[in-house]
């Protein structure tokens, strides 16, 4: 049993540190993967200023801008992940191996926070340092739950996606790119979600984003409380039933996705 | 555990595919079992149904009927043991991430199956240095030839020190000195601790000097199974030659009981003759034929029996029992 | 499709075919009624936020800064269809493995990227147009139309967007599955210092030095003033141009010197996944 947990805990290791390296490796992507963010995030700021809003109006934005690296990681590398796999002819040894398929997912998970962090982080110091947005601590503990449960969540979310993806093709890389803006708009990256009235506000709830913004943007922002959609306590509530309901959902879909795998012959091998 | 003793042994495997509206029955009902510590051979042509076969032994794919057990486990209920004691290497698979290069790939995949990192390392280093590729070790996958890219396909599969191997094709793409020199480390390899490969191939004289036994899959379902020597046998109650002559006619045919063209090969103005008889005293009847048509004998040899004649002699015929059991 | 391009000249076959692939490529990817809605949702989810943010702060829907925002974000998506073509690189070479067989194949491989983004401007502009019919009938933003500097607007965008991607081109050759990166940075570049959402003058001079120098600002304006917007930019034309052909030939030249070097450390056909 040790044993077996030890080694998920390698196979995790083992794929995170795919990713860790190729921030390094990758060197010339750098400065597009740390500025690529900063930009949306200035022309939002910009926009704001040009219709004379209020500068909380601006950290609203960055609160965003930082929430979106992390979507934009999921949907992208998460995602539709599985189906690069296949088509690198990693998936089939995946299936080889004794280790879970869930660690795997994990590992990729894992080494994927920590380059977007690095992305995160490079947008909250241009946020903070360079535009001088207006920021306040209120509540140190929720901030910091809110934002590791809707990791969690988020993750979790990719990790489901990454087998429904798998299993519909190449369309699905269409669908990621189709969701992409929609979830923007849905989710509130760049306003108060409840602007979107509340029927469409409590929809967009269903995203773990929208929940993580809208907490957020009440324990950080200095009035924040107005733009709050639902109070704080019941994001983080949903965001920590998200983060467990998640995985656990994505674990039924990896091995419903492996068994038809296995069944029709048609998912591991490449192009079909 | 059922069929404990046997490395594997599948009971009337069958496995069709959905291709469109069509369907392909790429597997008829195969049932073998091959000994542990034995490497096993599998022939066929292309199509035949041999990858699918390692597929459904190494669980990466469902039997659509029938049974098989692989070491003793169940390929469709226990494939989390199987995978624990197996491993499966492709010829030309292209796995790994081009970004790490070949040391940090190999580690990575060995941790998939918990190895810890300084065993894993030191098992690498050795394999590297083994197969020849030491130094390309922190070059990048994306970086290596074909036949780089197979010797590291090929530690992989060593890695976890797997009791029953499968090779599909594995020596495909490398070159004449490797593939021999591959091949006489596994002829080692499989003998320590009781080792089992199941390898499939289309190099017969691979086949011929590596497996203990053989199948020759056709059309999904095995018409030969035997020893290497057993499949010459076959082939050696018959005799070949090779007849080089001059002025050969187009439209000359051979219409001798007994005698049979395999092949006619143009060859420097001169034809190669391909030849079968029934017995050796046909020869003198064939010379004499061929010189009433003004056709004129340069060389002649006598053809020791290969797998490849026993194999294309075979393939296209029906279900033979070589061994004679 | 019985198509045959045999008796052109290389290039000219090379980009035909590859306008045509891409057109296959984008539109055939489900039903073509799905593919309608690709074209709409998108581009109209990213009008909406906007939309939105505008209402936030002001709580209405008309005024000048909102036709002002509408317009250089419906202009936009032209921009930003040129910008993609930089991906065409990392999906040649990751994703359909199709680099080597483009490249060696008669003609330059600059006429199959030009090839392949051609598809997507006649997407993009196709967009655009929807998004002004909506403003006009749904918004009823005050919109007229100057057909001719209507039109000679767009050309000139889809020629200056694409000699600008190739700057970009030039990075993809050299990173792996970062094409999607690099797209974003490029079009969030341009979406910034083109005075798309909000004018120039709203930048601190160090930057605005950068929006007035790139040509797709002048050209958002341009744009702004065939629909009856804004008066006419007064741009000194000669500036314009100059600059232009000073990004085309700078452009040219590192693009072709990235394809070499490229070629050079083997980096063009190696697929570096992770
Ligand atoms: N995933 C699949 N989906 C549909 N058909 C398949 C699939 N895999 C194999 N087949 C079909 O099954 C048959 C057997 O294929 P298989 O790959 O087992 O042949 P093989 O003996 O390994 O051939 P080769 O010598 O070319 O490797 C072929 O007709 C092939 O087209
Ligand atoms: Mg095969």
């Amino acid at each position: 049993m040790f044993k077996k947990i030890l080694r998920e805990l390698r196979a995790i290791r083992g794929r995170a540190y795919v990713r860790m390296v190729s921030i390094r490796r990758d060197l010339l992507l750098l400065p597009f993967q740390v500025i690529l963010p900063v930009l949306a995030v200035a022309a939002y700021i910009y926009l704001y200023r040009f219709i004379g809003a209020p500068p909380e109006y601006g950290t609203l934005v960055l609160i965003g801008g930082v929430m979106t690296t992390y979507w934009l990681n999921v949907l992208w590398s998460m995602a539709s992940q599985l189906y690069w796999e296949r088509m690198m002819g990693n998936l089939q040894i995946y299936f080889l191996v004794p280790a879970s398929k869930m660690s795997i997912l994990l590992g990729m998970a894992v080494g994927s926070m920590y380059t977007t962090s690095i992305r995160a982080l490079s947008t909250l110091f241009v946020g903070l340092v360079i535009f001088r947005l207006p920021i306040e601590l209120k509540n140190p503990v929720a901030a910091i739950l809110l934002f590791f449960l809707s990791l969690s969540a988020l993750y979790g979310m990719g990790m489901l996606l990454s087998s429904v993806f798998l299993v519909w093709g190449r369309e699905a890389w269409h669908l990621s790119s189709l969701f992409q803006e929609p979830i923007y708009l849905l989710s509130g990256f760049y306003f108060p979600v409840k602007s979107l009235g509340i029927t469409l506000a409590t929809v967009a709830s269903l995203i773990p984003v929208t929940l993580a913004l809208d907490g957020m943007r009440q324990v950080l922002i200095p009035g924040g409380e107005k733009m709050g959609f639902l109070p704080v306590w019941i994001n983080i509530l949903i965001l920590a039933v998200m983060a467990l309901v998640f995985p656990y959902l994505a674990y039924y879909g990896l091995n419903y996705m492996e068994r038809l795998a296995k069944k029709e012959g048609r998912i591991t091998t490449r192009w079909q | 555990m059922e069929n404990n003793n046997y490395a594997v042994k599948t009971i009337d495997i069958k496995r069709t595919f959905k291709k469109s509206s069509n369907l392909i029955n790429a597997l008829k009902g195969i049932s073998l079992t091959v000994n542990r510590g034995e490497f096993f051979g599998v022939l066929g042509r292309n199509g035949a149904g041999k990858t699918t076969f390692l597929k459904i032994l190494s669980t990466l794919l469902y039997p659509t009927s029938g049974q098989a057990w692989v070491g003793g486990w169940d390929v469709q209920k226990d494939g989390q043991n199987i995978r624990e004691i197996i491993n499966l290497v492709s010829g030309g698979e292209e796995s790994g991430y081009g970004i790490l290069n070949v040391r940090e790939n190999l580690w990575m995949f060995s941790q998939f199956y918990g190895i810890p990192s300084s065993i894993a390392l030191k098992r690498i280093d050795k394999y590297l240095e083994m197969f020849g590729l030491k130094d390309q070790a922190k070059t990048r996958v994306s970086a290596l030839s074909t036949g780089m890219r197979q010797k590291m396909n090929l530690i992989r599969g060593l890695l976890n020190n797997p009791e029953i191997l499968f090779l599909d094709e594995p020596t495909v793409g490398l070159d004449v000195e490797s593939a021999r020199h591959i091949r006489s480390f596994l002829k080692d390899w499989i003998k320590e601790n009781d080792r089992t490969i199941i390898l499939t191939t289309h190099y017969m004289l691979e086949a011929d000097e590596l497996s203990e036994r053989l199948a020759i899959i056709e059309g999904g379902e095995i018409i030969a199974l035997g020893t290497p020597s057993e499949f010459k046998g076959l082939s050696q109650t018959e005799n070949f030659y090779e007849l080089t002559v001059n002025n050969f006619p187009e439209s000359l045919d051979i219409n001798i009981e007994g005698v049979q063209l395999i092949s006619k090969l143009p060859q420097n103005g001169n034809t190669i003759l391909k030849i079968r008889l029934k017995e050796d005293s046909l020869l003198s009847e064939l010379l004499a034929s061929l010189n009433q048509h003004g056709t004129k004998l340069e060389l002649l040899k006598k053809k020791e029996p290969t797998l490849e004649d026993a194999f294309v002699n075979l393939v296209g015929k029906s279900s033979i029992d070589v061994s004679g059991a | 499709m019985a198509i045959d391009f045999s008796s052109l000249p290389a290039y000219l076959r090379k980009f035909l075919l590859s306008l045509w692939a891409g057109w296959k490529i984008t539109s055939n990817w489900t039903e073509p009624l799905l593919f309608m809605v690709y074209l709409i949702v998108k581009p109209l989810s990213s009008v909406l936020i906007l939309i939105v943010m505008f209402y936030v702060i002001t709580g209405s829907f008309t005024g000048e800064q909102l036709l002002f925002i509408y317009v250089g974000n419906a202009f936009f998506s032209i921009v930003r269809a040129g910008v993609s073509s930089v991906w065409v690189i990392t999906e040649d070479r990751e994703w359909f493995e199709t680099i080597k067989p483009i490249f060696i194949s008669p003609g330059s491989y600059l006429s199959h990227i030009l090839g392949r983004t051609s598809a997507e401007f006649l997407f993009s502009v196709f967009s655009s147009v929807i998004l002004l019919v909506a403003g006009f009938f749904v918004l009823k933003l005050p919109l007229g139309i100057n057909l001719p500097l209507f039109i000679s607007t767009i050309i000139l965008t889809l020629i200056i967007t694409t000699i600008l991607a190739l700057l970009f081109c030039s990075v993809a050759f050299f990173v792996g599955h970062g094409g999607e990166f690099i797209v974003e940075g490029a079009s969030g570049f341009l979406y910034l210092f083109s005075g798309v959402i909000f004018p120039a003058s709203t930048l601190p001079t160090f930057l605005r030095i950068i929006a007035e120098a790139n040509p797709i600002t002048h050209l958002t304006n341009f744009f702004r003033a065939s629909l009856g917007v804004s008066a006419a930019p007064q741009v000194e034309l000669w500036k314009f141009y100059l600059i232009s052909l000073i990004i085309l030939a700078l452009s040219y030249f590192i693009f072709n010197r990235a394809l070499k070097l490229a070629l050079k450390t083997g980096m063009f056909d190696q697929k570096l996944g992770h």
